[in-house]
């Protein structure tokens, strides 16, 4: 995925794989800039083309190929078989129309029931988002919600379909972290409930480890690492992912400490580097890591890792069970 | 760190009027120390007041009532003019690194300027001395002659920190410093502070709202709800044993990076959302969630008082 701006093309999402089953909880984690964004829009197809080129790839769900369907078919896709939420949940609701309505809008276009059945599935759903009042508040606008309420509200529009996969992006960053916390098991509740897939777009390790079963990182417009969310905490691989674990404080642990930071700051992508993109700012980096990318290698069941440490030519690989992450 | 204080805040207020009769009470009877060379880290969610807090301490903003003594001075009392002496002691550290920096001016004209202000360095010391702050935010002398949109977020608040460092001062404020950066950068940025805070010995007021991040580079944490400081304590205590209800829960509601700890840790769930600090009701201002209430939280307000040596707590459970 690239986007042609007038500085030159950046080339935002640069090879990303990743799949997810059915029911599924699925965490894609990086720093901004790093493409997680980018990577869902495009397989929503949200992305306007141009400035925006999908150079290569497919992307199935549930065994079509998305980006062969037709924008009509598209539309039917959206909003019905996948939910999506977003950061900002003040720019992702319509100011001008009351929420109750903007919740019955997807299910009169997706569901075509009539109006008033639209309606009281709406006040269904807000109540479902644990909405207290929902009779009155779908009545009212957005601007009186508060920001955890309208996060609630988008989310009962994103399943207001009962969606098969539900993609949030940072649906919880501009929250407070109390706020978060409800949102978070509200989430995981309904996953639970309606039997869907969440794919959890996050920089946020701590809610994902909160949420996820499954782990994507990302690092510069490609897939550094991916496993089972124990496998990339306990055995992380990539020195990537090891460097980001050592490099966030945690609650339970001694205070004043030195962090493990992360010397550096990510590549520009506009000239993506030949090698691999992590390469200059990692304390293991070999001559060939500066000059050909890697392949993801499989270090344990379902459990890669791009990074040529792991590859099968490297006579000091370390062994399969080294443990790294947070048992290092 | 030493026993001897450096900053003092008593009972201090700041109220901003909204409108006709209603009354925003944005810090409402705060006291609290600073000892010389310690870190107090203030931690709250939004609208809690810790920023209104940080900035009426530097005297940004003019208090509603209380005291402020900065190295046995009343500031509260002094004229604006004859605060220079306040203003270059204590200085602060902003949260947008984009907004706070002016970017019509050289990283070098933004450094030398609070020297030109407090006439300290002039001439060929001047110069050397910029050089000298960027080395040691970990910047290169070159630097000087660039624009601050030439630097990415990570080095902007780092020309920020050399700013703040320009005048020698004792005591620093830092306003949510780190909360736009991104993660690895965010632990490169607390890294540097931690050091020069030790080195210089400087004294720091570290406001921001992630709960884990304050902890770990502040000696004591204060928590801060709806303009009352509700609990204030050792950072190894304020894990260990937070006493408010709402410090609980603010606790829990901070997730860990670490899915075996987050599949056993207690959840408190609290119920509905942060009122309003205009015209807020008598009574303990958390009693509308508090799991668990009282019928004497809806009436009188508690005060911050010791329930153990150096722990202090505003609650009517101790």
């Amino acid at each position: 995925m690239s986007f042609h701006t007038y500085a030159g093309e950046v080339h935002a999402v640069r090879g990303v794989s990743l799949d997810l089953a059915h029911g599924g909880a699925l965490a894609v984690v990086g720093e901004s800039g790093c493409g997680k964004t980018v990577t869902m829009q495009a397989a929503m197809r949200l992305t306007p083309i141009p400035p925006g080129e999908i150079k290569g790839g497919r992307i199935l769900f549930n065994g079509r190929d998305v980006l062969k369907l037709s924008e009509s078919q598209m539309q039917s896709v959206r909003g019905k078989e996948i939910g999506m939420i977003f950061q900002d949940p003040m720019t992702g609701l319509n100011p001008t129309m009351a929420v109750g309505a903007q919740i019955a809008e997807a299910i009169i276009k997706h569901q075509r029931l009539p109006g008033h059945a639209a309606m009281q599935k709406a006040i269904d759903m807000l109540e479902m988002v644990e909405i207290p009042n929902p009779q009155v508040r779908a009545n009212q606008y957005p601007h009186q919600f508060s920001g955890g309420m309208r996060q609630r509200a988008m989310i009962a529009i994103a399943l207001a379909c009962q969606p098969l996969l539900l993609i949030a992006d940072e649906p919880t960053t501009s929250l407070d972290v109390t706020i978060q916390a409800q949102i978070l098991d509200l989430l995981k509740d309904l996953q639970a409930k309606l039997n869907m897939s969440i794919i959890l777009i996050t920089h946020n390790l701590g809610v994902v480890a909160r949420l996820a079963r499954d782990i994507v990182v990302m690092y510069a417009g490609k897939v550094v690492e991916r496993g089972s969310s124990p496998q990339v905490f306990y055995h992380s691989a990539h020195p990537y992912t090891r460097a980001l674990l050592k490099s966030v404080p945690r609650l339970d642990a001694e205070t004043r400490t030195n962090l493990a930071s992360i010397p550096g700051a990510p590549p520009d992508l506009f000239v993506p580097p030949k090698g691999c993109a992590f390469a200059p700012r990692c304390t293991k980096a070999m001559r060939i890591c500066l000059q050909r990318d890697s392949e993801p290698a499989l270090v344990d069941d379902n459990h890669y890792v791009s990074c040529w440490l792991y590859h099968k030519g490297n006579p000091n690989r370390p062994a399969a069970d080294a443990k790294g992450g947070l048992t290092a | 760190m030493t026993d001897e204080v450096a900053l003092e805040v008593r009972n201090l207020k700041k109220y901003f009027r909204v409108g006709r009769n209603r009354v925003l009470k944005a810090v409402d009877d705060v006291s609290f120390n600073v000892a010389r060379g310690e870190v107090l880290g203030i931690v709250g969610e939004s609208g809690c007041g810790k920023t209104t807090c940080g900035r009426t301490v530097a005297r940004l903003y003019e208090p509603t009532g209380g005291s402020i003594v900065f190295e046995g001075r009343d500031v509260t009392k002094e004229q604006e003019a004859d605060l220079l002496w306040f203003r270059r002691k204590l200085q602060m550290i902003f949260q947008d690194p984009y907004a706070s920096l002016d970017p019509r001016m050289t990283v070098g004209e933004i450094i030398g300027e609070p020297m030109d202000v407090h006439r300290l360095y002039v001439g060929k010391e001047r110069v050397e001395r910029i050089h000298y702050l960027l080395s040691l935010v970990g910047l290169s002398p070159e630097h000087a002659d660039r624009f601050p949109h030439e630097f990415s977020g990570g080095q902007r608040q780092r020309i920020g920190i050399a700013r703040a460092l320009a005048v020698e001062p004792e005591f620093i404020i830092a306003d949510e410093p780190i909360s736009s950066l991104d993660v690895s950068i965010q632990a490169q940025v607390v890294n540097l502070l931690t050091r020069l805070q030790e080195e210089m010995g400087l004294s720091f007021m570290f406001i921001a709202h992630d709960l884990s991040m304050v902890r770990h580079i502040s000696h004591r944490v204060g928590v801060m709800y709806v303009g009352k400081l509700v609990e204030l304590a050792p950072s190894r205590e304020i894990y260990r044993s937070p006493l408010n209800p709402y410090t609980r829960a603010l606790m829990a509601a901070n997730p860990i990076p670490d899915p075996d700890v987050e599949s056993v840790r207690s959840r408190v769930n609290l119920p509905g959302e942060v009122p309003s600090p205009i015209n807020p009701p008598p009574g303990c201002r958390f009693a509308g969630r508090c799991p668990q209430v009282m019928d004497r939280c809806k009436n009188e307000d508690p005060v911050l008082k010791e329930v153990e040596a150096g722990h202090w707590v505003s609650c009517f459970l101790y």
